[in-house]
């Protein structure tokens, strides 16, 4: 299969079934081995066919439609399935917590997606899908881990210092005054995970857009600057969700009277 | 949220040649809400919980006059709270003058602490009022009212910082506003408490539980404010520190005018500290509001 350089080669099927292969060794290590991860890998590999077929047919479609109407339905689908991983894997939750990263993630997501393709990249119209779904789901990918983080982050502490904060409270701390701490530990939580791979990208890591970009045949340079709008665009996304999604929990948890309502916090069980 | 059909008169608080009448309004009402349905609130019977006093005891004759000097400084009217959708009291009323300490006292678990912490406006009762200067307290602001009415939790949680620290923090809050930090007091409540200045650039959680416990007590002192709710201030303390937190605790009250409510479990620490001793027995409040069982000895007076 030859092929010049600035056109990508095509996977056929019987590529992925080598790909496949890689995994089946994993899994083979694993059967040895006695770990007994082989059905959960298993179970893993499938979905990762069957999810990537099924939006690659759907993209497809949309890239072709090219309007709002049929954008908003997978923008909207991609915003829940976000938030649905996004509030599942902190240790403490509260109600509500649901709409609130909802909400965050479609603020946060779209700020920063828009801001790129309408402004920055300067594509027309402004919601080309081929630009704005991939660049959306990255900055959704990053966010919701930082707001997992941060959520996970903020009950975990005000359900331990309770006191600490209850105390401050009590000597005339305004809410606020008595949640800053813990809201501020909480945001840079969310952040660690980007702020670090900022820290490497390009010495340690090469990021998967870039390299995406380069094994399809673009400009190392090109690839380069995309990448570090992206770079900036979930340092941005990241931010803004940490920050929102603290900030949605603080209005929940602190009244306008300034106190904890700690019994909110439930553990997950 | 609307009030019951059925707040029964004040319970008489007994003879009425109790050292000082004016500040002796205790009164014990059972608040019947509407609303007792709400589940979790009410026992399998549909009773529930109230807290009155069992009996009070003036100890100091002529104790300041609150009614005398316009006005209660605190006055807590008719509280009940929940917590977790149990009722943990109902109809309880106090009023503390000026410079007048009162003890609480009563079994373990009857809602002493509760109470403290809703005096303090961290949870809210759910019904009742609590005036400070005759004045609900958001219209200070609840930040503004908890610093005039601080409470120090029994286990002194300290930041971990040094004892400085701790004593400046509430300075830096909003409701200090221009309050410069009271160097020279801080040092000589330290003293007086036997810690010594020298221990301002300590670690606050490197030192003994007790002198954590001193240490909390100071900053609230410096905070200056009407009332200190106290939870077991002495409860970590060596004898002789007891002593000095009791003698100025007094003496604050003297000269300051400062009041305070103080649980304790210590009756001698009551007598010595207190003009007035609460003791508080909780008693159950039937379904209908109309009957009610005593588990005391003394039958609650329909007013």
């Amino acid at each position: 299969m030859g092929s010049t350089p600035g056109s990508p080669i095509a996977l056929g099927w019987e590529d992925l079934a080598v790909a496949a292969g890689l995994v089946v060794v994993a899994g083979v290590i694993s059967l040895l081995m006695k770990l007994r991860i082989e059905r959960r890998l298993a179970i893993a590999s499938l979905r990762t066919v069957v999810q990537l077929l099924l939006i690659g047919y759907v993209l497809e479609w949309v890239f072709a439609a090219r309007s709002l109407l049929a954008l908003a339905p997978i923008v909207m689908l991609m915003v829940a399935g976000a938030t649905h991983a996004a509030i599942r894997r902190p240790r403490r939750s509260l109600a509500g917590i649901g709409w609130r990263a909802f909400l965050t993630l479609v603020t946060s997501g779209l700020i920063t997606t828009i801001t790129a393709t309408a402004v920055i990249i300067g594509v027309r119209p402004w919601y080309e899908p081929h630009y704005l779904v991939p660049l959306l789901g990255m900055v959704l990918g990053n966010t919701m881990n930082a707001i997992s983080l941060s959520v996970d982050h903020l009950l975990e502490t005000l359900t331990e210092r309770r006191g600490e904060v209850e105390m401050e409270l009590a000597l005339g701390a305004t809410r606020w005054e008595a949640a800053r701490g813990p809201i501020a530990d909480a945001v840079r939580r969310g952040m660690i995970p980007i702020v670090n791979s900022m820290t490497v990208v390009g010495i340690v890591s090469l990021p998967g857009m870039m390299t995406g970009q380069i094994l399809a045949g673009a400009d190392p340079v090109v690839a380069v600057r995309y990448q570090i709008m992206i770079m900036f665009m979930l340092a941005a996304g990241t931010a803004l969700g940490s920050i929102g999604m603290a900030m949605l929990v603080y209005r929940r948890l602190f009244n306008q009277r300034h106190q904890l309502l700690a019994e909110a916090i439930r553990r997950r069980g | 949220m609307p009030r019951g059909p059925g707040t029964l008169g004040p319970w008489d608080p007994g003879p009425r040649d109790l050292a000082c009448p004016a500040s002796t309004l205790f009164v014990a009402r059972q608040t019947i809400r509407s609303e007792r349905k709400r589940v979790g609130a009410c026992d399998s019977r549909g009773w529930t919980r109230g807290l009155r006093p069992r009996r009070m005891v003036s100890i100091r004759a002529g104790c300041p006059d609150g009614g005398g000097r316009g006005g209660f400084l605190l006055r807590v009217a008719d509280i009940a709270v929940e917590a977790g959708g149990v009722r943990l009291f109902a109809g309880l009323s106090l009023e503390l003058g000026e410079g007048e300490r009162v003890a609480l006292t009563g079994p373990s678990g009857c809602g002493k602490t509760t109470l403290l912490r809703a005096v303090a406006g961290l949870i809210d009762p759910c019904a009742g009022e609590i005036l400070l200067h005759g004045r609900p307290p958001e219209t200070f602001g609840w930040p503004a009212y908890r610093r005039q009415v601080v409470l120090v939790d029994q286990r002194p949680i300290l930041f971990d910082e040094t004892v400085r620290f701790n004593l400046e923090k509430p300075f830096t809050y909003r409701t200090a506003g221009a309050t410069p930090w009271p160097a020279a007091r801080a040092a000589e409540l330290l003293e007086a408490f036997g810690l010594g200045a020298r221990r301002l650039d300590q670690p606050a959680r490197s030192l003994s539980q007790g002198q954590q416990q001193r240490v909390a007590l100071v900053r609230a002192l410096l905070l200056e404010p009407a009332i200190l709710l106290l939870d077991e201030p002495t409860s970590a303390l060596d004898p002789e520190s007891v002593e000095l937190v009791e003698e100025r605790l007094v003496a604050e009250a003297r000269g300051q005018g400062l009041g305070a409510l103080v649980v304790t479990h210590d009756r001698h620490q009551a007598h010595r500290l207190c003009d007035r001793v609460l003791d508080l027995q909780p008693y159950m409040i039937a379904p209908g509001g109309g009957d009610r069982e005593a588990a005391g000895s003394r039958e609650v007076g329909d007013g």
